[in-house]
């Protein structure tokens, strides 16, 4: 009985409606009756979805009834939507997802913006596109700010993307970001002062928090109007005459010129792609040189598969470019950082950012944000005087200079962290080292191996531990990740002038340089990052400690020598010195020697796993295809070093042999 | 001291690809393999059980190839070319890994049904039969139905673990 009361009421309703077109007060009041009516049947009946949009329903009839609503056309149709849908559900038995009630697609993500409801201009996909784009332009918008302080400011670029953000929010209803980007449009209209770069990075860090918010993954920030405040009390704010001179020129809008097209695409997915275009380059090479090897090739084959080869190497090298991204959002974040430790340790700091379109593997980008703020941090906190007039006295410029620097060398990516402070202390960290037992008194150290010794855990010369820096966490972090990222740091350093980290790294972490070394039958592969030297061997430059493990005498040096043929028991080795080959590698600033057979050459390797089941294998860091189609394996030698040095014979025999040397 | 009951999972009915392995006949459950390929250079990795031949490149991924009669006690024979490499999918923990067996002579694809599968037999300590679920009967023929995983997994990680402690 009570299915056929809200059925006859429903149909009642949509006779209703279709006699009403618009929305006006009298109808409204009719329908908010009915819905009421309506909504008190449904109240005892299970299907409370359908009695949400009930309610809502009669919450705005009444409004626009009452004159309450805001927008009364967009809630009437609002309203007429999800009676039509109740109808079906009610009349034609629709469950209640497919009836296609106005607000089911409410709940996709992101959240609506309060504001925005009832908004009819309100699209949930342009919002969506309009968040995505903003938190992506905050990035160049920051780099912007900063370049206000710089020498090079464009006032012109911060005044559009204002500009834009405060029409397109207002488009969508979202009042307080246009509230605050009207705000600071202003403020640049105005003569902008020092100020203001503080000022704007506030607004950009609320912009931020604000769209985190917006998109669901984060707290409401702080009230627009606090930031509004802020924004009018800086631009009429007395200008001090420092400000950069802004050209007014340039205000005026320009064509950026096309917006380039980003696609996301999901990332295993292109691995995939990679891969197999790495096997199609090696069955084109295996293709190619069957052809070569026969004499009744056709002219046209022959051309085919010289056009087949070139593809391929395209191929190739688009797939290899597929992963790669600019540094630049990596710089940008340690730009902002650089400025905000020196506003905090109160120095005055040159930031210089060069090669910011560097590419490099999207995951080694990733990663290479850490040892770089910590880099960074030392550089401020315990490279720069902060004394300026300390700095005058040592001839030095008041202003302290900080670059950083991204290059390609080789197949390697190149990061330089510069400074012109008071660099390292090669007495104090030798003392501090003496004192924490890594270094025993008396022992001799080279320069690099001192300057080396930073990085040990828990490392610090500094005597106050400030909120920046001074605790000795940083230096062994940042040379963890950069092993992990397969690469290598160098320092250099004149105390009292400069210091440098340089940090090698490869372009990718799938790809490395290897030297493929023969031993009996079989290859290796030696990561070439690793690799000090090549040496030919005499008799006489090898040792035989206690006839249990082999030394090299390697620069003044005598390093543990393995034969890989017995490590890894290889059949058919050669056993002379003067025709075999020695790789001294190093890792962990400890050296051994490899000895093989044969060099065979050098080449670009794409590191795969041995499969879960033998992956893990001590001194086996992987496997690679080589060019052949077959697999050779790549030596692991961190691994390999730590074994020889576990097995040591290196430390407590080093004394024996000195003295053996000597006598 | 007490009788070693075999309650093993007793093979299921289905599709199961049968092997030749010196002389006797073997099945894998179809359904765990992924392909079969003629024997190819297979890479020597060193210090790694004697059963693990090495690896091979399959189509750009590097998995390793066991050899079946080694992990068996069978004595090694030349390659012919009826030597294959059987690829297998097998659930591991860490997710799904993909290994390679050699076998001398891929046979047929069975179907065999329930009532023509017994529970192995006790062979008492001379053989290992962990792995084998069930004997599959056709006419006079016996096939010895191998649960893959179990050949593949289990004492390998332990060869393995073992070898790390070694170090």
């Amino acid at each position: 009985m009570k299915v056929q009361d809200v059925q006859s009421l429903v149909e009642h309703v949509t006779g209703f409606l279709e006699g009403v077109p618009e929305h006006d007060a009298a109808a409204a009041r009719t329908l908010c009756e009915a819905l009421e009516e309506i909504g008190e049947i449904l109240d005892g009946d299970s299907q409370g979805s359908d009695r949400t949009k009930v309610r809502k329903a009669t919450v705005l009839c009444e409004q626009i009834f009452g004159g309450g609503s805001a927008d009364p056309g967009a809630d009437w149709a609002w309203v007429r939507a999800t009676c039509a849908a109740l109808a079906k559900v009610v009349v034609d038995g629709v469950a209640f997802e497919d009836a296609g009630y106005p607000g089911a697609n409410e709940q996709k993500c992101p959240p609506t913006p309060l504001e925005a409801v009832g908004n009819p201009y309100f699209d949930a996909e342009i919002f969506m596109e309009f968040l995505d784009r903003q938190t992506e332009e905050l990035g160049d918008l920051e780099a912007a700010i900063l370049g206000l302080e710089g020498g090079e400011p464009d006032v012109g670029y911060l005044m559009r993307v204002f500009h834009t953000l405060k029409g397109e929010a207002a488009l969508l209803g979202i009042d307080d970001l246009s509230k605050v980007a009207h705000a600071a449009e202003d403020m640049l209209t105005s003569e902008p002062t020092i100020d203001c770069v503080g000022r704007l990075l506030e607004v950009k860090d609320w912009l931020g928090r604000r769209f985190r918010q917006l998109a669901g993954q984060g707290p409401a920030p702080e009230s627009a109007d606090d930031v509004v405040a802020g924004l009018e009390a800086t631009a009429s704010a007395p200008n001090d005459g420092s400000a950069p001179s802004s050209d007014k020129a340039s205000v005026e809008p320009e064509s950026s010129g096309p917006r380039r097209e980003v696609m996301r695409v999901d990332a295993s997915r292109l691995d995939l792609l990679i891969e197999n275009i790495g096997e199609l380059v090696i069955a084109e090479a295996m293709v190619s040189q069957s052809v070569s090897q026969r004499d009744d090739v056709s002219l046209e084959l022959a051309k085919n598969v010289d056009r087949l080869d070139k593809i391929c190497r395209e191929l190739q090298e688009i797939g290899l470019s597929l992963r790669m991204i600019p540094v630049r959002p990596v710089f940008r974040k340690m730009n902002r950082l650089v400025h905000d430790l020196a506003l905090k340790s109160g120095r005055e700091i040159n930031f210089i950012v060069q090669g910011e379109d560097t590419e490099l593997d999207r995951s080694v980008v990733e990663q290479i944000s850490d040892p770089l703020v910590h880099l960074l941090r030392n550089a401020v906190d315990h490279g720069i005087e902060k004394d300026s007039i300390a700095r005058l006295n040592t001839g030095k410029d008041m202003v302290g200079t900080i670059s950083l620097t991204a290059y390609h060398r080789g197949g390697n990516i190149v990061i330089e962290v510069e400074d012109d402070g008071r660099g390292l202390s090669s007495d104090a960290i030798l003392a501090e080292a003496i004192k924490k037992g890594l270094v025993t008194e008396g022992q001799v150290l080279t320069d690099s191996e001192i300057q080396h010794l930073i990085f040990a855990p828990g490392f610090s010369t500094v005597s106050t531990v400030t909120d920046v820096s001074g605790r000795g966490v940083g230096m062994d972090v940042v040379i963890s990740s950069i092993e992990k990222l397969r690469g290598s740091i160098e320092i250099e350093s004149s105390p009292g002038r400069r210091c440098l980290f340089r940090i090698i790294l490869p372009l990718t972490l799938a790809i490395i340089d290897g030297m493929v070394v023969k031993v009996g039958a079989e290859q290796y592969i030696v990561p070439t990052l690793s690799v000090v030297r090549l040496v030919r061997p005499r008799q006489d430059d090898v040792t035989t400690v206690r006839n249990r493990g082999e030394m090299l005498r390697f620069e003044e040096e005598l390093i543990p020598l393995f034969r890989l043929e017995r490590l890894f028991d290889i059949e058919g080795a050669r056993r002379e010195f003067d025709e075999s080959v020695v790789v001294v590698v190093e890792s962990d600033n400890r050296r051994i020697g490899l000895f093989a057979d044969d060099l065979e050459g050098q080449q670009q390797i794409v590191i795969k796993s041995l499969g879960k089941t033998i992956q893990g294998t001590p001194g086996l860091a992987g496997g690679a295809i080589m060019s052949d189609g077959n697999v050779a394996v790549i030596l692991d030698i961190a691994g390999l070093v730590k074994v020889a040095h576990k097995e040591d014979y290196v430390r407590a025999d080093h004394g024996a042999l000195e003295n053996q040397r000597g006598d | 001291m007490s009788l070693k009951t075999r309650a093993a999972p007793i093979a299921k009915a289905g599709k199961y690809l049968s092997f030749n392995l010196g002389g006797e006949t073997y099945g894998l459950e179809i359904l765990k393999v992924q392909e079969i390929n003629g024997i190819t250079d297979v890479t020597r990795v060193p210090r790694t059980p004697d059963y693990v031949l090495g690896v091979i490149n399959l189509r750009g991924r590097v998995i390793p190839v066991i050899d079946l009669r080694a992990k068996f006690g069978m004595e090694s024979v030349e390659n012919t070319d009826r030597t294959c490499i059987i690829v297998v999918q097998m659930d591991r923990e860490d997710g799904k890994a993909t290994v390679g067996i050699v076998v001398d002579e891929v046979s047929e694809v069975l179907t065999i049904s329930e009532d023509q599968i017994t529970a192995a037999p006790e062979f008492g300590d001379a053989v290992d039969a962990d792995f084998i679920i069930g004997m599959g009967k056709l006419g006079h023929e016996v096939v010895i139905l191998l649960d893959i995983q179990k050949v593949l997994t289990g004492e390998e990680t332990m060869v393995l673990s073992g070898l790390e402690t070694e170090q």
